[in-house]
């Protein structure tokens, strides 16, 4: 929900030229309405609403046999505990660091195998300006105190909690039958009657479910990251390992850094993926090379 | 809500000697070099601290991690535009904005811009301080600029700072680049198998690839250990301080010194000057409890970034602007994004951001064979989150209905991570008085002040260079082996993180707002040592210039009119 400019990855720069839509978010016309702070981390959402929360975000990332959904991956639980971030104290919002505890301590010698504790475990308290931020992106800019910054010239925010259980809790009012048990053709027909703020959500937050720190509720166990062949977090070890006796670097024979990988591509390209690449190039008036 | 410590150094200290106004790479090295010859030093920094220990010599433990959602989703350190937004129009003909949100915001931390940077640190050429005599008015609506300090001027700094920092690299390996009198103090690290991939094709076209200079431990180096090639390099901060930033090397020095005070999560919001404009007598600060607080000092140093310390000056009356040229020249890299797919996988999301790159074209001035383009990052692939957000805004814009089966296939087959590359040209970006900072009339922040407004549009002489150059990527990628290739849209609102002018340093006070050593005209005790001092922005990363003049800047704060003997 907050466009980083940070990165300067240079594909950051194809994201946000194919994505106008997005970095001109905040001047986007919203609706308000009222905001629902009492409810907490526990009973935030119903039970329906908890399986339809799944349900939807399976459209984004489908659950196939052998092969986790977004549900499976802890969806489910990463929104919600970013919809209440506020009710624990550091706010659950940035992970501590620098270690998560999955990787082990260089040793010196071009290896290691003690792990480090788990600092993600911890979150970081929050500064005046930043605590303020995410209170408006949660609550909504007019349940916070001084949120509404410059009324008339930028929409308001819609918080996401509000966002999320007043869409929900109409899904599942207007459904026909729990929306967990719909078809695929049904369930994105919910999807598509969803405001598009609330789409644009999904899309957004389902991803860093998956493919997040597990320490944030989704990926667990690094699920999502194996299911996409990703190594996740590779601190403290990293790949390429320093040997301060021989002062030279060692690297890691089955994750090399400078080699081609030694395993067969676990995932070659498809015809689809390939269309889809096709497609950008058009796009972009690339090139399809011989 | 329990805090963050918000005081480092020695908070005994109560009459200070200076006050620098920004902790990052035009903040750090002041504070140190004033330290070092007994200054006493306030710095105020807006941001939050997240190193623990930076002021404690038992020990320095990051609090950053190789976590996507803590910095590239949520944005830890940057601003955060629902409370700090800026506006942005490409003209003035435009209204009075175009864009409300986040426009060209750097880090907002303990360390600045220097902390999440990877830190590329290549110098510039000696031709890159000629360019007001090499092009001259060729270019309407251009407005070069020769800078106040040559190349042989600024080499002792560079290479000061390539100790202090430790930057690795290898000497004479980038022909088009300036004389060096010492070696680099680390070789180059492990390369990565994208650049192997890429020197392959660049090697067919007589393009010379070299290991790119960057402030990153090839070997354990003053107490910091050797990096591992985590891969969380470019927008992270460094969890093993294996990268040299400001914060941990010359800002830490200074906290250790006893000479330095940090107040974290403190605003400037106002300089406040004495009746006749001539002198700083303090500033206005809100600080981590919103309160409202003044420092004072004998000297001041704007080290806020360009975009911020221009903003400051504006809300301060207009102070330092009497040749109105606060804001104005306002420059980025004109970055051109080649990017290459291929069949194979690359795991380029292994390693620095960077590890190699080419000069190739960086262009001769005047010379229209070879326009002035910039030095050429081979840059590797993000980690998963961003590529599934690649992806998500890929299927969103093409589609109707969102492709779930074929995102998942996206993200498992990988063309964005594993199999991509992405070549980085840095180009000038010519100077133009109609790019500028000034106050939105309108929007404000969240504690009521004007927020900064940034007009700005590219000038045919980078848009030329573009045109030019971006055939040249397209046939480095394919003569690499790549199967797919694209030169990536330019963005309206650039979303560089080299951002330059807005104080431009001259001579003639008719046309620049500082002197050559940095100190305002008309203003005897007020300096700028960031970014915003340059003329013009050259073709390289801007890092190590900005660190070294500003180490020249506190340099000559010390010992006026021999500002290396800081160097000794």
């Amino acid at each position: 929900m907050k466009p980083s400019k940070v990165s300067r990855r240079a594909v950051l720069k194809v994201l946000v030229a194919t994505a106008p839509g997005t970095v001109a978010s905040m001047a986007l016309p919203g609706c308000s309405s009222d905001e629902d702070r009492a409810e907490t981390a526990r009973d935030f959402f119903t039970d329906p609403e908890r399986r339809a929360l799944g349900a939807l975000a399976n459209i984004i990332v489908p659950s196939e046999p052998g092969a986790p959904g977004a549900a499976e991956l802890g969806a489910t639980a990463y929104i919600e505990r970013l919809l209440t971030a506020f009710d624990v104290d550091p706010p659950a919002l940035f992970a501590d660091g620098p270690f998560s505890g999955r990787q082990p301590l260089p040793d010196g010698k071009g290896g290691g195998d003690a792990l480090p504790p788990n600092d993600f475990l911890r979150f970081r308290p929050l500064d005046r300006v930043t605590e303020k931020a995410w209170r408006i992106r949660l609550y909504g800019s007019k349940a916070v105190d001084g949120g509404t910054l410059n009324e008339g010239l930028v929409a308001p925010v819609v918080g996401l909690r509000n966002l999320f259980k007043e869409g929900l809790r109409a899904a599942v009012a207007e459904a026909k039958a729990p929306i967990e048990t719909l078809s695929p053709e049904g369930l994105h027909d919910v999807f598509a009657g969803l405001d598009s703020e609330l789409q644009k959500a999904f899309v957004e937050l389902v991803p860093q479910a998956v493919w997040g720190a597990p320490e944030y509720g989704g990926n667990p166990g690094g699920a999502g990251w194996k299911l996409v062949h990703f190594e996740g977090d590779s601190q403290p070890l990293g790949y390429s390992l320093f040997d301060e006796g021989a002062g030279v670097y060692h690297e890691r024979p089955e994750f090399p850094m400078s080699t081609k990988d030694p395993a067969p591509d676990p995932a070659p390209l498809d015809d689809g993926t390939r269309a889809v690449m096709a497609q950008v190039v058009v796009f972009t008036n690339g090139k399809v090379f011989p | 809500m329990s805090g963050n410590k918000t005081v480092l150094g020695n908070a005994s200290l109560a009459a200070f000697d200076v006050i620098v106004i920004g902790s990052g790479a035009g903040g750090a090295p002041v504070v140190d070099v004033l330290t070092r010859f007994g200054k006493k030093v306030l710095v105020l920094e807006a941001g939050a601290n997240h190193f623990d220990g930076l002021d404690d010599p038992r020990g320095l433990v990051s609090r950053f991690s190789n976590d996507e959602v803590k910095q590239y989703s949520r944005g830890l350190i940057s601003p955060d535009s629902y409370v700090e937004p800026r506006t942005f129009r490409p003209n003035e003909g435009a209204g009075d904005r175009t864009f409300v949100g986040d426009v060209n915001s750097l880090a907002k931390t303990v360390g600045g811009a220097g902390v999440h940077a990877d830190l590329k640190m290549p110098r510039f050429a000696p031709k890159d301080f000629q360019l007001g005599t090499l092009l001259g008015d060729t270019f309407a609506g251009a407005s070069f600029a020769d800078w106040p300090v040559a190349y042989d001027m600024l080499e002792p700094f560079y290479a000061y700072v390539e100790q202090t920092l430790g930057i690795q690299g290898q000497r004479g390996s980038d022909p088009y680049a300036g004389p060096m009198k010492a070696d680099y103090p680390m070789a180059p690290g492990n390369k990565m198998y994208v650049a192997s991939r890429i020197e392959d094709g660049a090697n067919k076209l007589g393009i010379n690839v070299f290991p790119y200079p960057s402030a990153v431990n090839s070997r354990p180096y003053q107490g910091r250990p050797a990096c591992v090639d985590c891969g969380f390099c470019s927008g992270y901060g460094c969890p093993s301080n294996a990268k040299g930033s400001p914060a941990v090397t010359m800002l830490r020095r200074a906290l250790l010194s006893q000479l330095c005070q940090l107040q974290c999560e403190t605003r400037v919001v106002k300089l406040l000057a004495n009746g006749a404009g001539t002198r700083i007598d303090g500033v206005e600060c809100i600080g981590p409890d919103g309160k409202r607080v003044t420092f004072r000092a004998d000297q001041y140093v704007l080290a806020a970034s360009p975009i911020e310390d221009a903003r400051l000056l504006l809300l301060s009356g207009n102070l330092g602007n009497a040749s109105g040229m606060v804001g104005r020249c306002l420059t980025f890299h004109l970055q051109t994004v080649a990017v290459g797919i291929f069949e194979d996988r690359l795991h380029s999301h292994r390693g620095k951001a960077v590890s190699h790159g080419f000069s190739d074209f960086r262009g001769v001035p005047m010379d229209p064979t070879k326009p002035l383009g910039g030095i050429v990052e081979i840059s590797g692939g993000p980690g998963a989150v961003e590529e599934a957000t690649f992806y998500a805004r890929i299927l969103t814009t093409l589609g109707q209905q969102f492709d779930g089966v074929r995102f998942k296939r996206l993200m498992q087959q990988s063309p964005g991570r594993e199999r991509i590359v992405a070549l980085v040209m840095q180009a000038e970006d010519a100077p133009q008085l109609t790019n500028r900072v000034d106050l939105d009339p309108a929007v404000k922040d969240l504690d009521g002040l004007p927020v900064p407004r940034i007009t700005y549009s590219s000038h045919k002489f980078e848009l030329g260079a573009r045109d030019f150059y971006a055939p040249k990527l397209m046939s480095l990628l394919q003569a690499s082996g790549a199967k797919y290739g694209f030169v990536a849209p330019i963005d309206e609102i650039s979303a560089s993180a080299h951002v330059m002018g807005t104080l431009r340093s001259g001579s003639d006070p008719r046309t620049s707002v500082t002197n050559p050593e940095g100190r305002f005209h008309g203003l005897e005790n007020l300096y700028a040592s960031d970014g915003s001092l340059f003329p013009t922005s050259s073709g390289y990363n801007p890092t190590h210039t900005l660190v070294s003049l500003a180490t020249r800047v506190a340099g000559d704060m010390v010992f006026p009119g021999s500002p290396e003997r800081v160097l000794a």
